[in-house]
């Protein structure tokens, strides 16, 4: 067979470097070509990682077995020899990036999967990696570029484990150096709130179309990083894509977790999701607690995973011993009915509205409160004995003005009491509040929670103290302005001074959580909003002139007016019998059981990225009867394939 | 507890007579308390002869005193004061067979502890216990509150000095040292006993609370200083003081159990009847119905339900399964004419036999296939959240303290109640919260059209468990039809218990399912017998799509891509195995092995090509 000229540019010898050019046969295989090449350049190093890749056809040449002919190459065809993994800088939902390795040759599924598997991120089947906004270009960008952490040195496993080997709770690579562990704890644990002013300064979406334009930036599953025009060291996120979160398990999900309430957190804060005002400060009472934990227990939360099973049965183990014989103690202790006593001030609104508050002297015993005219008669019977079972307890503090009430509404069968109890200072006032709060929920002074209540408190009382102080000037780590906790529309509702008693009363309900739990508590209150899941696009439907809205949620797809912003009609995937893609006019059909059909053409995304979202959730819903560890990718890709998928 | 079914409750039909007869009455629930009370004293004196031999023993002032050996027993006299003055024959031999059980798991546990030498002493305590209620039945003056009648309340009737000063005599002479070796750890220091009489409960409460101590100071500073340290760096010493702690907690669950109270009360049935019966305070309103529906042989199915009806508001609610029953009834006020009705309430579980109706937030009844049914419950109650459905729209609010109703907008969110404020839009951020559910129960309201003038009879109340009497704090809510009705209530309650209520259904169709099989029943005919729709207007049963606009068509008119693919891809289907998963580059059906592994049931029309 005639030997013919095939020159090929090798991105090793540089940039501006001439291509090399080898002689060949049509009958040569791919794995050939490349022998020739690596000989040519006369360099000594490792080309495992590199193939080929053909510009004019956007392709890569992976099969080494295939010949030039069977590929369709002639002498005219651009290759260019280069890795499959190049760095790319990647946007995390927690704002942080990252560079580190990553292929450019597979799908972007997979390309995702090796992501997760350096990161120790399980079910990458629920990321996906999305095009970054357009910065705007600011005069000269006085502040620094964010920092950019680098993981390029970690070696690329090849391997198809699910999960990575761990060690002391990382996966190896992070256990290398300091510098290792640190970014990876950048990783596991919760940033601190930010900055107002950052919130501020965010892109938020103003509607439903500013929310649509930012789904038509996902990136194809089911085509390589280089064929979708992403070169080496750009910029991608990667974020949550389909918003249901299967087998989510603390003790291995340390990243993922923190990562799916870094996202859930900017949702909230940019208002990518819409919540009411009481909504938004529970909100921001569980990221005052989750911020606070974290900085009090961060290695519980990262060490957790890290034990390997014999070391988690026998830590386990141990800690259930300890547990037994300090629950035992603790029993005894509970013995002791611990009990308050101090004088403080008594109003009670309906009965005597004149009178104001009044001093006796108070006993706190198990659940009750009960009051005397003074200490020397709190043997006899106290003038009034108030149990606080199932009572509602709410904070009423300024502490500039030096006001610490707590409001009392007690349940009686005429309906609901309600009682002002003054106390004096910030001690008392803490001690009085833990007890009352754990009496509303049924608890005595003797529980365990009591005095990590009393802390809570305090806490958050003295946040309030640097607030009203002099401004933000001495913004210690200890002090949080309320600002960072609620979306920029809050800012300019209220003062952070006017805030922080909202927060606190939603506060009270959250404080007892672990880190854990507290992250779990923000995802489901996340996870029960009416827009949650719901990724919009906008859409024009056969026989329709105007744009609407195409919302698409985890287990249905809703239409929206966009004139009145109403949901018009609901669609569930229980129903659904098929759907098709009309690639050459780009239009989406779905049919319904009940002989119910729509159609409708993508304007804001490529109906790709529709066809993939639908695909993607009905592959979703498959996982969870499988049971199975290993994800099964090709159902995946012929779920959301489209074109390639054949 | 069996002989409560084999009583016949007796309905005299004469009402004259009253007053003598139920003193008489009085006399005979005296006498019986008397006879059982008797049977414990004896019971104790026979404990007491072994034991008085040493002579009392005075230990140093305690540091840790509580009530762990609190014995407190409840029964409502309201309700046997009731069944008295309607003069039910009230079955109180069964309610002996109950009071009997009880004492039977005092010895027991009694029993028990003494039989490892060790535990000896908590004999002691139980022994105590046992004493109250001769001292108690000594006083010969149980009578019956003044609920009615003008009878007086029963603690007035005996001077609580009285009883201390016996209790204290009879304990102390009682009291006994236990096994040497651990002696320090018991000592009884004080005896005082309290009958509590809250005004707002029950007035036959009788608790009485026993102050112990019962570790000594240096086992306790042991123990304390021991907390946290792994077992295997214990010194001996240590060790046994843990081993004596942990003997003690074993011994201390025992008594929490024998501490349990109990509650008599009466349940009213559909047929006017009533059956009184004893519900110790752990149980559930499962586990209570579960030995009603035992013991009154009816057939078994999900809708029984526990109903309590407060007369007075006019209103009533069904109790949940997961529900604690004492918990519930303790609400109730001493004079109280609410009732505990034991009845089939189709309501309670309609929910879940026809999901389609209160799920989807349609606006009409309709049917659906059972297959589809469980996939929707599956979808809203499997995952690890539960979303609360959208329910909307304009209902009408009593306005405080008058007999006006005022129309508003109300939404239901997991986080509580919102309406939308005048001159405000939809949209979540301006909404104002009406209220938040964790307090409040749902309720039904009855007959307000005349009680309130309400617009129409559909009515619900958000109210707090113990608020019992008129109140600015009880919100009253109306809807134009009982379907909206249904739909806010249900799912009100869905935003209140979230995933429970599934597992509460699950458990009773199980139960039922079960005693089905007993009774050689398919379960599946029971199943989708009683699965029609329980909502009143479901014959409007035309499909909801028809109304859905220009964008759909029927499936003739839709069009195919006409790519080479596409025909390749049609004929591989034709020609496919109906289990195999098949995509291609323009069309996706959900082939059946989806189906079977996933929550999308659904037919392929095109496997009938084959």
């Amino acid at each position: 067979m005639a030997a013919w000229d095939l020159s090929v540019t090798v991105e090793d010898l540089g940039l501006d470097a001439p291509p090399v050019t080898i002689s060949v046969a049509s009958d040569l295989h791919i794995g050939g070509v490349i022998l020739k090449l690596v000989e040519k350049t006369q360099i000594k190093q490792d080309w495992s990682d590199h193939a080929l890749w053909w510009e004019q056809k956007q392709r890569w040449l992976l099969r080494t077995a295939w010949t030039l002919e069977k590929y369709g190459i002639h002498a005219d065809a651009k290759l260019v020899f280069m890795p499959q993994h190049k760095p790319l800088r990647l946007g995390l939902p927690n704002g942080i990036t990252l560079r580190l390795r990553v292929c450019f040759s597979n799908p972007v599924f997979q390309t995702v999967m090796g992501i997760c598997r350096m990161l120790n991120i399980r079910h990458p089947e629920e990321l996906s990696l999305l095009r970054p906004m357009e910065e705007k270009k600011k005069k000269k960008d006085k502040n620094l570029a964010p920092e950019i952490y680098d993981l390029t040195e970690v070696p690329l496993s090849s391997g198809t484990l699910s999960r990575p080997c761990l060690y002391n709770g990382m996966p190896a690579h992070f256990a290398d150096s300091p510098e290792m562990e640190a970014i990876y704890k950048m990783l596991s644990v919760t940033q601190p709130p930010p900055a107002p002013e950052v919130i501020a300064k965010q892109y938020r979406p103003a509607s439903v179309v500013d929310k649509a334009h930012i789904n038509g930036r996902w990136l194809d599953s089911s085509r390589c990083l280089l064929q979708q025009g992403i070169q080496e060291n750009d910029k991608l996120w990667l974020r949550f894509k389909y918003y249901s979160t299967y087998d989510m398990d603390p003790k291995y999900d340390a990243v993922r977790l923190t990562q799916l309430y870094e996202q859930a957190r900017w949702a909230i804060l940019l208002e990518d999701i819409d919540c009411t005002e009481e909504e938004m400060m529970l909100f921001g009472a569980l990221q005052y607690h989750i911020s606070k934990v974290a900085q009090s227990e961060p290695q519980i939360m990262s060490n957790n995973p890290a034990m390997d099973d014999l070391d988690s049965a026998l830590q386990s183990l141990e800690v259930k011993m300890e547990g037994e014989g300090s629950s035992a103690s603790d029993l005894l202790e509970n013995m002791t009915a611990p009990e308050l006593t101090d004088y403080l001030k008594i109003f009670r609104p309906k009965r005597l509205t004149l009178k104001g508050y009044k001093q006796y002297w108070f006993k706190f015993q198990d659940t009750s409160i009960s009051y005397f005219k003074s200490k020397e008669e709190s043997i006899g019977e106290p003038i009034q004995m108030i149990n606080l079972k199932g009572c509602e307890v709410a904070p009423d503090v300024n502490v500039a003005a030096q006001k610490f009430l707590i409001r009392l509404l007690i349940p009686a069968p005429e309906g609901m009491n309600e009682v002002y109890l003054r106390c004096e200072n910030e001690q008392q006032y803490a001690q009085w509040m833990a007890g009352c709060r754990l009496a509303s929920k049924g608890k005595t002074l003797a529980d365990s929670s009591f005095q990590s209540e009393i802390q809570s408190i305090r806490s958050f009382l003295a946040m309030q103290k640097t607030n009203s102080s002099s401004s933000s000037a001495n913004a210690s780590e200890e002090s949080i302005n309320t600002h960072s906790l609620v979306s920029p529309r809050y800012h300019k509702k209220y003062k952070p001074k006017q805030l922080t008693p909202r927060i606190l009363d939603a506060y009270q309900n959250v404080a007892q959580l672990s880190l854990t739990d507290a992250l779990m508590r923000f995802l489901q209150i996340w996870q029960a909003l009416p827009d949650f899941g719901l990724s919009y696009v906008v859409v024009r439907f056969k026989g329709s002139r105007k744009d609407e809205v195409l919302g698409i949620a985890p287990n249905r797809l809703i239409r929206i007016d966009l004139s009145v912003g109403d949901v018009v009609k609901t669609w569930r995937y229980n129903n659904m019998k098929q759907w098709n893609v009309n690639w050459d006019i780009r239009q989406m059909a779905i049919e319904f059981e009940g002989n119910v059909n729509i159609a409708f053409s993508c304007v804001t995304a490529d109906c790709k990225i529709v066809h993939e979202f639908i695909g993607g959730y009905i592959f979703m819903s498959t996982r969870s009867r499988e049971k199975s560890e290993t994800l099964n990718e090709e159902l995946f890709h012929k779920l959301t394939g489209g074109h390639e998928a054949l | 507890m069996d002989q409560l079914s084999d009583e016949e409750v007796e309905i005299r039909e004469e009402e004259e007579e009253e007053e003598e007869d139920s003193d008489k009455e009085d006399q005979d629930l005296d006498k019986m308390f008397g006879a059982w009370l008797g049977e414990l004293d004896k019971l104790t004196q026979s404990l007491d002869d072994g034991r008085s031999e040493r002579p009392p023993q005075e230990k140093p002032p305690l540091r840790q005193e509580t009530n762990i050996a609190n014995f407190s027993y409840r029964f409502s006299m309201y309700n046997i004061n009731e069944a008295l003055n309607q003069r039910e024959n009230v079955d109180l031999d069964a309610l002996m067979a109950d009071l009997c059980s009880i004492e039977q798991e005092l010895s027991t546990i009694n029993a028990k502890p003494n039989s490892s030498g060790s535990m000896a002493r908590l004999g002691i305590t139980d022994t105590k216990v046992r004493t109250i209620i001769p001292l108690v039945a000594g006083s010969g003056t149980i009578r019956a509150p003044a609920g009615q009648h003008g009878r007086p309340a029963l603690a007035s009737n005996f001077s609580l000095d009285d009883i201390t000063a016996q209790l204290e005599k009879r304990v102390r002479g009682g009291q006994l040292e236990a096994d040497p070796r651990f002696s320090e750890l018991w000592s009884l220091s004080s005896v005082s006993s309290v009958c509590s009489c809250d005004s707002h409960r029950f007035t036959g409460t009788l608790s009485f609370f026993f102050k112990h101590s019962y570790l000594d100071r240096e086992t306790s500073l042991i123990l304390r200083n021991i907390a946290g340290k792994p077992s295997h760096l214990l010194t001996k010493e240590e060790q046994a003081a843990k081993l004596k702690a942990e003997n003690i907690r074993v011994a201390l669950e025992k008594i929490k159990e024998a501490q349990v109270k109990k509650l008599v009360i009466r349940v009213h049935l559909s047929d006017e009847s009533s059956k009184t019966m004893m519900v110790d305070e752990r149980q559930t309103v499962r586990q209570v119905l579960d030995s009603l529906l035992e013991k009154s042989h009816c057939g078994y199915s999900a809708d029984w339900s526990l109903v309590e009806t407060i007369s007075e508001l006019q209103m009533e609610r069904i109790f949940e399964d997961h529900e604690n029953l004492v918990e519930n009834l303790l609400n109730w006020t001493r004079d109280s004419q609410n009732r505990l009705m034991f009845t089939e309430r189709i309501e309670k579980y309609a929910l879940f036999k026809n999901p389609q109706n209160y799920l989807l937030g349609r606006k009409e009844t309709c049917e659906m296939a059972e297959r589809n049914k469980e996939a929707l419950l599956e979808e809203c109650f499997g995952g690890s959240s539960v979303s609360v459905p959208e329910m909307e729209g304009v209902l009408w609010l009593k306005e405080d303290g008058k007999k006006s109703w005022k129309k508003r907008y109300f939404l239901l969110r997991a986080s509580g109640i919102y309406y939308v404020p005048k001159g405000k839009a939809k949209a979540s951020r301006d909404l104002a919260c009406f209220l938040q559910l964790d307090h409040v129960n749902v309720y039904l309201g009855q007959d307000y059209k005349s009680k309130y003038k309400a617009p129409t009879d559909y009515c619900m109340v958000l109210k707090h468990p113990q608020i019992q009497k008129k109140s600015q704090y009880i919100k009253y809510l109306c809807c134009d039809d009982v379907r909206t009705l249904q739909q806010w209530i249900n799912s009100i309650r869905i935003a209140k218990y979230g995933k429970q209520l599934y597992i509460n259904f699950q458990e009773a169709m199980r139960r039922s399912e079960a005693a089905y099989d007993w009774s050689s029943l398919s379960s599946s005919s029971i199943k989708s017998g009683s699965s029609s729709s329980s909502l009143p207007e479901s014959q409007s049963n035309h499909s909801s799509q028809s109304d859905s606009g220009v964008s759909e068509m029927t499936s003739s008119g839709h069009t195919r891509s006409q790519s080479v693919v596409s025909s390749i891809f049609s004929d591989a289907w034709r020609r496919g195995t109906q289990g195999e998963v098949r995509s291609c580059s323009h069309s996706v059906f959900l082939p059946s092995s989806v189906c079977l592994c996933s929550a999308f049931a659904h037919v392929s029309p095109l496997l009938s090509y084959q």
